[in-house]
């Protein structure tokens, strides 16, 4: 297993971590009353389970597994996917971060730290769209 | 890999794209409310990530890896390929129609005001005003009630069309 994979296996284990504690303190919210922070948190908790978790276990063993690009350079340039790792992972932290901060009280840091996960996760969305691409082929 | 596989693979990979800038989208308009209507893609979003990118995914690749039919059908060796290619047609005309039905039919599946219920209620809701961030499974001319914080109390608090 490469390098990289093991890292988006080790952080889509602790995404999924912090997900499922984030779920249970959700949970208890319909017996016992929140602060306003944690409810506006429901979508952190769904993207630290779906994207954190799920979807960063799903790229990394894809980068691992798919089909070679070449010889040369098996899996394309690992410059990038490693570009991928640290832009979906800071994206998430910082989504975790201003997300509930922008809900509770919207100051221009909050959405500007907001606005900036949100490019870094499209960012790191595409590239690795175009780094699995040439991958899937017949042989 | 077969054929198939790879026409999933590279449809899963183009949901994935769109759904990540759907998101993104989305985030920057909560972050600055900009664009109102790019909250109408929550449908198509939840949907294309969900179906479209992951379930697709593990059908193409499921399809590509799992045991062939070695010795039972050795010109098959992955079983009907056209039940296999009904499930890609199905699936993405299934995720295509899936944004219009959240907006048109109220939302099969989820509640009301999902998952913008904490947003919609939290004292930040004036950072959209009113109209700018809209329920898409609620009913138009639903424009929600200050302090309500459960599902109940929305449903309730709904307006009649």
């Amino acid at each position: 297993m490469p390098r990289l994979t093991r890292w988006f296996i080790r952080a889509a284990l602790g995404h999924l971590l912090v997900a499922l504690l984030l779920g249970a303190l959700l949970g208890w919210g319909r017996v016992i009353s929140l602060p306003p922070i944690l409810t506006a948190a429901t979508p952190v908790y769904f993207h630290l389970l779906m994207l954190g978790g799920v979807a960063q276990f799903i790229i990394g063993v894809a980068w691992w597994m798919f089909p070679p690009l070449s010889k040369e350079r098996p899996r394309g340039n690992e410059a990038l996917a490693w570009a991928v790792f640290f832009l979906l992972n800071g994206g998430l932290i910082l989504r975790a971060i201003c997300e509930p901060w922008v809900a509770v009280d919207p100051q221009p840091i909050a959405r500007g730290g907001l606005f900036l996960s949100a490019l870094a996760l499209v960012a790191a969305g595409w590239i690795f769209v175009g780094l699995l691409w040439p991958r899937v082929k017949g042989r | 890999m077969p054929p198939l596989s790879r026409y999933m693979v590279r449809l899963a990979l183009l949901h994935l794209a769109l759904g990540f800038f759907f998101g993104g989208l989305m985030l920057a308009h909560k972050a600055f409310p900009i664009a109102p209507w790019a909250m109408r893609l929550l449908p198509w979003h939840i949907h294309g990530l969900l179906i479209g990118w992951t379930i697709q995914l593990a059908f193409g690749v499921a399809y590509w890896i799992f045991p062939r039919f070695a010795l039972e059908r050795p010109g098959d060796p992955r079983g009907r390929a056209g039940w296999a290619r009904a499930s890609l047609v199905l699936l993405n005309a299934g995720v295509l129609c899936a944004g219009p039905a959240g907006r048109w039919a109220g939302g099969p599946g989820l509640p009301s005001g999902w998952p913008w219920r904490p947003w919609g209620s939290s004292p930040s809701s004036s950072i959209c005003g009113p109209g700018c961030a809209p329920r898409f499974y609620d009913p138009p001319g639903y424009r929600g009630e200050p302090g309500s914080d459960t599902i109940g109390a929305l449903s309730a608090a709904r307006i009649p069309s």
